[in-house]
């Protein structure tokens, strides 16, 4: 068809109405939008692009070079359409009949497009609505419900759309993304067609079919197309698109019903648009940024998007001149020009108020600005995050001080943004704060210089640099009524506060914090409070916090809070500073100085900073109300209940040595590391090795070792300047305190400080060991509330800190160090056999159990520390030994063997090598294992197997378990005899020993279970598996894991022996049980679903199975990514079923990532890999690679001959596949021989009912056949013939291929060992 | 100012408060207050002002411009502030940011708070005011979403 162009009501055909719809944000929706408007436009069609994203409208961007009012300054849209209606229905006089039918007038608000398009064709845009400075706050406060409720909105957006149909042959409506009223109108009530856009990650996938359910169901009388198109699709990680892709396609299957199979194939293939990082940054036309014709641009890929929409009347975009192309383009890239809202302002932290009240400057010029902290952004993502801040603006301020160019981040931006200028068009404006001597690159351009300057003088000099007229300020504004803030040159006129510490370190996050919160409250004072240990640094963040934000007060006044009385006559002091009448009285004076700030006389931009305050009762009566701020710093931790508390933490390891590097001239950053390691970060600690290693040009090694053996004496040398005391005074004076107001918290603390400086769980020290330990220093303590007393007691003088919901309690490094330092050996020596005995007596519960491992994770950081290993008490051995148990049985396979060894080495030592170091060498073996030592776990399980069977005897527990790892070791070493015969005789022993029921008892039968599997006898798992499951099922129940476990051994087995309808139901049953017990996520559950689909595509139901195994797969990638071997074995699943549907190529390339992922994990003559590789050979056969097939074919038969002998049923299954090669290549005497040798091997080993048996008959039948014996075929024809209909069923596919005579293949999908 | 934003308007003195106010609940118009600071001292002024005070009229504005650079306003700055709290003391713990603005301080910041006003109340209006016409058909139900659960 030729388009025409369209006229109003013209005879022509109502147009479409198509809705760009995403759930999420950044698919690329609106570029799409955009791009489909331009290809239909230039073959002929009149286009109306809709921007609907009323809240962040951006179409026009892409448009820009073709409309007049680019910014949209004067243009009216969607909002004023819907806007003028709602006001027509209020408007009291009606004489006119016409009202309604006038407003639902589309050409009214619409704009075209200046570009000639070609056969009549053009693109006009509705654009959101006005972009003035209002529309923001218009459009949040639009009430939909009430313009469809009250106004009948409804029935005017359903005129609107018919009026859009009348004039337009399509409408584009990009919409908002979400669950909006302004995105359901957009996809439910104006729509034909919705493409509902979404990238492939299962979240947006899930989003995507929700809401186009939804529209569907609410479109069920006038239904909808809706086409789902995949967006920004990378091809980055094969497995995961390929996950991604199949689980899109398998979600909205319901949604493209009306295609077949190959058709939907296809839609899927076109509609798929790729990710091209050039067009993520820039809004450009793919026409224009694209040379047309390229099969892999983004334009090809909108010109098949196009053509899907269009049912093919559309076919491409007809090209553009090229001259007239690369005009255009520029006009593209061409930067916006500099607009009101686009000033980027980068700082340093300590700068803020410099950015504030530049900000507050152009802001009152009209411009917008926003601020941008230099450090805020690191990483790898430092380019993209600075792209985004820096993206859209006409000017970046880049404040240069000496902070700003110590930054690390500051150059890479600097070279970031002035690589984004154009010639003629700078976009970046330095401005200098000080006189720091500038290193490159910071010279390369005049910077404005503010230093020095006068508040008025800086004004001028950057709204000058900004091209901003500049208007005199009438007269002298004075401070009290300003908003914004001063100018930062000058202090506040009232001002006490002491010197700044010019070494002050990061802190940047508390100080903005401080600053969000204290900003925060406008009407009512909220004391901010820092709290922490003593020489944390309290003090110096409040007043590194008065100094950097004193441009926002016009008062601060420092007050010294330890005593009420000099807070008092602190007060007083700033009555006198402020002229304010004196009181008779001292309290007077202060209720007169409370009454003035509370009025805000002189002004209400004041701040009190009370420093060292102790208890809350003792200050309250000093906090005035009004509109100023207070800021509190303490020791104490009732504070955290009090005010919005602040807990100041020691240094970051980052800051400490940004800290020491820059005090201690010629120190490297390792050996900053070492030290602030050695002080646990904490600042006053730091800051004193700092003055110590300046003053002295001490060595760093040297210097340690000081630390280690006079940690005391070193932290009691002078202490720096801001600080009145030492640090180790402080705390001892603290202990002192402590010791005679509460002696029982004083102990608690002497014991806690044998803990390691991790968190202490309080359930510890409410234990009745420790309590035992205290009772002789106050004998309430049986009482629990007394004991949080003593908790609070503690907090108090902040020797330890207390998590806000008091469950663990946590000692700073160097505290400890200066409370052990003040007891004598023997005292050391017993309360460190207290700690390891109350870690010992802890109720922790069993390892294996998962309930328990959250106490064993909390108790896990002291056990090295409080020399846990050296004891040779067997309650604390115990410990260890399940320590070592919990770790492996989480995965943290190296600490585990570590501990262990450490233990192992110790014990042997000391205690010689008894029962319970064989015990804790069998942990060990474990653990070496599970990170695939094979060797040494063998030699180490073998060793503790003989050495025990001696010692204790075979039939002693740990003998028991010792040989179940042996047993375990020889399955790993593919030694699978050996493991079989140890594993019987053990079972043996465990029945006799443990009782028949028995937990450990069924677990070795498991391990005997796979053995069994894995040396071919399928039959004996089968028997012991269902005796094990059996047993399971009445001691322990139905829903146990471990129940649930061995359901699922024995379903394997039943498919293996080809019990498909058995071992279905089975693993139905045991599949929905898992997801009602451990959840639709859990790894029991996917491996089981995994299982289930195996038995599915054996039964024949491919489509479930590859239903299921889709599902399965995108959950084990989120889980545990590609290289998992349950994921791999999941993926090759997938590959068997795009087989068994006839997609040979897919299953080809999916198998080979599978081997290559095996590769990574296994061995070479590991039955997985060689599985994998028999299934390959399959697959690349029928592709036709027949070269190719029959050499992967020997290499697995070799292998599995090799590791599995000749009689396995996996070499037997190899075996048919080569025969089938053989036959394949006219090797027809070969291929008759190997099927009959493989059939009767069959026959034995699996028995002549099993399908492997009989795939084999089936192809020995075809065999004899072609070599003239047919006689033997038609004998055995029958018989497998009527074998096959009995046990696959009359319609199953390998009964059809019997009776058809078709070969057979068979695939293997090994269960786990 | 208000004709820019395609509004008829209005001029009324603070005698003709209660009958604008009246007149504009009938004909779903806005209202806006400009009070002179120093009227909040002037008793009648301030009577009239606080009777508003005590009735709630989200689509009608109080603008109170202060001029900075007035040295007697700048003064009595504590005086004036109380005056405009006590006298609209309602107004000012509704927290109505967008309808109550005590404290304009300059030409420009006027214009804009009263484009934010206007705008904001006829959004308001669509809420609550007097529907006079409807469409000719009614039946369209509000599209509503619904994401994963």
């Amino acid at each position: 068809m030729t388009p025409q162009p369209n006229e109003p009501n013209g005879g022509r055909p109502d147009g479409q109405i198509v809705t760009f719809y995403s759930y999420k944000g950044g698919t690329g929706r609106t570029m799409a939008v955009a791009n489909v408007a331009w290809i239909l436009a230039s073959n002929g069609y009149r286009v109306l692009a809709v921007d609907w994203d009323l809240e962040s409208p951006g179409l026009h961007r892409y448009f820009h070079p073709f409309l007049l009012d680019k910014q949209l300054r004067s243009s009216s849209g969607v909002f004023e359409m819907m806007r003028d209606f709602a006001a027509a229905t209020l408007e009291p006089t009606h004489d006119d009949e016409q009202w309604f039918g006038k407003r639902t007038q589309v050409l009214d608000y619409a704009m075209s497009l200046d570009w000639q398009f070609p056969d009549g064709g053009g693109i006009d845009l509705l654009p959101s609505g006005r972009q003035d400075r209002t529309y923001a706050r218009n459009v949040s406060t639009f009430d939909w419900p009430s313009f469809y409720e009250r106004l009948g909105g409804g029935d005017f957006i359903d005129a609107v759309g018919r009026n859009m149909r009348q004039h337009y042959d399509y409408v584009l409506i990009d919409s908002r993304t979400g669950l909006s009223d302004a995105a359901g109108i957009c996809t439910v009530q104006l729509p034909d067609v919705v493409v509902n856009c979404f990238t492939l990650s299962t979240q947006s996938v899930d989003g995507a079919v929700s809401v186009a359910r939804s529209i569907r169901d609410q479109r069920e009388r006038r239904p909808v197309r809706i086409l789902p198109v995949p967006m920004r699709v990378e091809d980055a990680e094969q497995i995961k698109l390929e996950a991604g892709r199949d689980y899109a396609r398998h979600e909205f299957a319901p949604f493209l019903s009306q295609f077949s199979a190959d058709e939907a194939s296809r839609y899927w293939g076109d509609v798929e648009i790729p990710y091209k990082p050039f067009f993520a940054y820039e809004e450009i036309l793919a026409p224009f940024a694209e040379r047309p014709m390229l099969e892999s641009s983004l334009l090809a890929s909108f010109e098949r998007l196009t053509r899907v929409l269009t049912d093919g009347q559309v076919q491409e975009l007809p090209p553009i001149e090229e001259q007239r192309r690369r005009r255009w383009l520029l006009e593209f890239e061409r930067p916006r020009p500099s607009t009101a809202n686009d000033v980027a302002v980068s700082y340093a932290a300590v700068d803020r108020m410099w950015a504030e009240w530049i900000a507050a400057e152009l802001s009152e010029a009209g411009l917008q600005v926003v601020l941008h902290d230099v450090d805020f952004a690191t990483g790898p993502n430092f380019a993209s995050e600075m792209e985004k801040a820096f993206g859209a603006v006409g000017k970046v301020l880049v404040l240069l001080s000496e902070s700003y160019v110590g930054s690390q981040q500051a150059a890479q931006l600097w070279h970031l943004v002035s690589g984004r200028e154009l010639a003629g068009r700078p976009l970046m404006q330095p401005i200098r704060l000080d006189s720091t001597r500038l290193p490159a690159p910071f010279t390369d351009r005049m910077p404005v210089d503010l230093s020095g300057a006068s508040a008025d003088h800086a004004r001028e000099m950057l709204l000058t640099a900004l091209e901003q007229p500049v208007r005199a300020r009438t007269a002298t504004t004075p401070d009290t009524t300003r908003r914004g803030p001063r100018f930062p040159a000058t202090l506040p006129p009232h001002w006490n506060v002491p010197q700044r510490n010019s070494a002050f370190t990061g802190r940047s996050s508390v100080l903005e914090k401080l600053r969000d919160r204290l900003a925060a409250s406008v009407t009512v004072v909220v004391p901010q409070a820092l709290h922490g240990l003593g020489g944390v640094g309290k003090t110096q963040v409040a007043l590194e916090y008065a100094y950097r934000f004193a441009a926002n007060y016009d008062l601060v006044w420092w007050i010294s809070a330890e005593q009420p009385q000099l807070i008092r006559s602190s007060l007083a002091e700033l009555g006198a500073e402020l002229h304010l009448a004196a009181g008779e009285n001292m309290s007077d004076s202060v209720r007169i100085v409370c009454d003035a700030l509370r009025q805000g006389r002189p002004t209400s931009r004041w701040l009190l900073i009370f420093d060292n305050v102790d208890e809350p009762e003792g200050v309250r009566e000093f906090i005035p109300q009004g509109a100023g701020h207070v800021l509190l710093t303490s020791r104490n931790q009732a504070w955290n209940r009090e005010a919005r508390a602040i807990e100041i933490d020691v240094f970051t390891r980052d800051e400490s040595i940004q800290f020491l590097t820059r005090r201690v001239r010629g120190l490297d950053r390792s050996e900053a590391a070492l030290i602030a390691e050695r002080l646990g970060d904490l600042p006053l600690a730091v800051e004193q090795a700092a003055a110590w290693l300046t003053a002295t040009g001490m060595a760093v090694s040297q210097y340690l070792e000081l630390l280690d053996t006079q940690l005391l004496r070193m932290m009691d040398q002078n202490a720096p300047s801001g600080y009145d005391n030492t640090t180790a005074a402080t705390w001892l004076l603290s202990l002192e305190r402590l010791r005679q107001q509460a002696p029982a918290a004083a102990k608690l603390l002497e014991l806690c400080a044998f803990f390691a400086p991790e968190p202490i769980p309080t359930s510890l020290l409410y234990s009745s060991r420790f309590t035992s330990l205290l009772l002789p220093f106050d004998p309430n303590l049986h009482d629990p509330i007394l004991q949080g007393q003593l908790i609070r007691e503690i907090g108090r003088y902040a020797l330890a800190s207390v998590d806000s919901a008091q469950t663990s309690i946590q000692m700073h490094r160097l505290v400890q160090a200066v409370v052990q330092d003040n007891l004598d050996e023997t005292q050391q020596q017993e309360n460190r056999r207290h700690v390891q005995e109350i870690l010992a007596a802890a109720g922790r519960g069993d390892p294996d159990v998962l309930s328990s491992w959250p106490m064993y994770a909390r108790l896990w950081p002291h056990i090295r520390r409080t020399e846990t290993l050296q004891s040779r008490d067997p309650e604390v051995r115990q410990l260890v030994i399940d320590m070592v148990r919990y770790l492996w049985r989480q995965g943290d396979f190296a600490s585990s063997q570590g501990l262990a060894d450490e233990a192992l080495n110790l014990w042997r030592r000391e205690v010689g090598e008894d029962a319970t170091a064989l015990l804790l060498s069998f942990h060990l073996g474990n653990a070496l294992r599970s990170q695939a030592s094979y060797a040494e776990a063998f030699a180490i399980d073998r060793h503790a197997t003989e050495r025990l069977t001696e010692l204790v005897g075979g039939d002693h527990p740990y003998s028991i378990m010792a040989a179940g790892n042996l047993s375990a070791d020889y399955r790993a070493l593919g030694r699978y005899d050996e493991a079989r015969t140890l594993d019987e005789a053990n079972l043996q022993r465990a029945k006799e020993s443990f009782g028949p029921n028995h937990d450990r008892t069924l677990m070795i039968a498991n391990n005997l279970g796979v053995s069994l599997r894995l040396v071919g006898d399928f039959r004996a798992a089968e028997t012991l598996d269902a005796e094990t499951l059996d047993t399971r099922r009445r001691v322990f129940g139905e829903r146990a894991p471990y129940t649930l476990g061995a359901a699922g051994n024995y379903g394997n087995d039943l498919r293996a022996l080809g019990k498909f309808q058995e071992s279905r139901k089975l693993l139905e049953n045991t599949l929905q049980i898992y997801r009602e017990v451990l959840g639709e996520g859990h790894a029991e559950t996917l491996r089981t679903a995994k299982h289930l689909a195996v038995t599915l595509r054996k039964i024949g139901e491919f489509q479930a199975a590859n239903a299921l195994t889709i599902d399965t797969l995108k959950r084990y990638l989120d889980l545990f990514g590609a290289d998992h071997p349950d994921a791999l074995s999941c993926l090759m699943n997938r590959a068997c079923e795009e087989s068994a549907m006839g997609d040979h190529r897919s299953a080809e390339q999916t198998a080979r990532l599978v081997i290559e992922g095996y590769r990574r994990i296994y061995s070479a003559n590991h039955p997985f890999l060689l599985a994998g590789i028999n299934n390959l050979a399959i697959f690349s056969r029928l592709c036709g690679e027949h070269a190719a097939a029959r050499q992967l074919s020997e290499q697995a038969q070799e292998g599995f001959r090799e590791a599995l002998g000749e009689m396995h049923p996996y070499t037997l299954s190899s075996q048919i596949n080569l025969a089938n090669d053989m036959f394949e290549a006219g090797e027809y005497a070969a291929a008759v021989t190997l099927d009959g040798e493989t059939w009767r091997n069959l026959e034995v080993a699996l028995g002549p009912d099993n399908p492997d048996t009989l795939a084999a008959a089936a192809n020995l039948i075809l065999s004899r056949r072609t070599t003239g014996d047919v006689a033997g075929a038609r004998a055995l024809y029958e018989r497998t013939l009527s074998t096959s209909k009995q046990v696959l069923g009359d319609t199953h596919p390998n009964t059809s291929a019997v009776r058809d005579g078709r070969r057979l293949n068979c695939d293997i999908s090994p269960p786990p060992t | 100012m208000a004709a820019d934003k395609r509004f008829h308007s209005t001029v009324a003195t603070i005698e003709q408060l209660n009958d604008c106010i009246a007149r504009a609940h009938r004909y779903n118009q806005m209202v806006v207050l400009l009070v002179d600071v120093w009227s909040t001292k002037l008793g009648r002024y301030q009577t009239v002002l606080h009777e508003y005070d005590q009735r709630n009229e989200p689509t009608t504005a109080v603008i109170i411009p202060r001029n900075p650079e007035d040295a007697e306003s700048q003064a009595h700055s504590g005086e004036l502030t109380e005056g405009v709290r006590q006298t609209f003391i309602n107004n000012a713990l509704r927290h109505d940011d967008v309808m109550f603005r005590s404290s304009v301080l300059t030409h420009e910041a006027f214009g804009a708070d009263l484009q934010v006003v206007l705008e904001v109340a006829r959004n308001r209006l669509f809420m609550k005011g007097t529907v006079y016409r409807l469409p000719p058909q009614q039946g369209f139900a509000r599209p509503i979403l619904e994401g994963p659960s």
